[in-house]
């Protein structure tokens, strides 16, 4: 397991990763992605995790930890 | 040996302008932030990595196959600098150019994690020199170019790139519609500024 980022200067909701990771992230009402948990960084299951980092079309998510 | 490097190169060459077309349309598609086709704002994306790197084999076998056969006329000079070539020079030259606009795009594409959204985006709006480009090689230097086959597949690349061209330059391309109807903004508020 390891946590997912959030670069918010980068974001702009087009929801790549919020359709890949959709039992963590959901999306509001703008299509930026929220993580289900509560938490800042949602932990991810490693491959899934870089799958979404991959899709993001503005390159805003990075793993941490 | 000759003969066959000659057909695959013809083949490959029209086969790469419909990927190449395709991944153009489809980039400005995903680029919207939509999800137009309906295959996921993701799938949409991915659909124009993959065509796109479909269009770049292509072409890399179109040009590969040119410079080995020895009946073309273009060795390894002329398709990498731009109007070198006696044959065709304005037609190959276009071609040349547009091989050179295409690695740049795929090496950008690769690296577009190291170099940055920003400066991969400013590489990137060359994808719209690169089509007309290779619409020009294959005018001026096409050997198909008068076919019906190969008229077709120019006429579907046109249309599919025309459309998304089209779209992208009305207001509504920016804006994207949100989920929840009551009290929420009607952009988001980084589509607002833009």
């Amino acid at each position: 397991m390891t946590r997912l980022h959030v670069d918010w200067t980068r974001c702009d909701g087009h929801g790549a990763c919020t359709e890949l990771l959709a039992g963590i992230l959901e999306q509001d009402e703008w299509g930026y992605p929220r993580p289900l948990s509560g938490e800042r960084e949602p932990q991810v299951e490693a491959r899934s995790a870089r799958r979404a980092v991959a899709a993001c079309p503005l390159m805003a998510l990075s793993l941490v930890e | 040996m000759n003969e066959l490097l000659w057909y695959l190169s013809r083949g490959t060459g029209v086969t790469a302008l419909l990927a190449l077309s395709g991944a153009v349309a489809l980039g400005i598609l995903a680029r919207s932030g939509r999800d137009v086709v309906g295959w996921g704002r993701f799938g949409a994306n991915e659909v124009h990595r993959t065509t796109s790197a479909a269009a770049t084999a292509l072409v890399a076998v179109h040009v590969l196959t040119l410079v080995l056969d020895t009946a073309s006329g273009i060795s390894l000079l002329p398709a990498l600098v731009p109007f070198t070539s006696d044959y065709r020079p304005l037609g190959v030259g276009l071609g040349v150019l547009a091989l050179d606009v295409l690695v740049l795009l795929g090496v950008t594409g690769v690296l577009r994690r190291r170099i940055g959204p920003r400066a991969f985006r400013a590489v990137h709006w060359s994808a719209y020199a690169l089509w007309p480009l290779a619409v020009g090689h294959f005018l001026f230097s096409g050997s198909d170019a008068g076919t019906w086959w190969a008229v077709t597949a120019l006429v579907v690349s046109g249309a599919a790139v025309l459309a998304a061209v089209a779209w992208r330059l009305t207001d509504s391309f920016g804006t994207r519609p949100v989920r929840s109807a009551d009290g929420a903004l009607p952009l988001s508020p980084k589509a607002a500024q833009r």
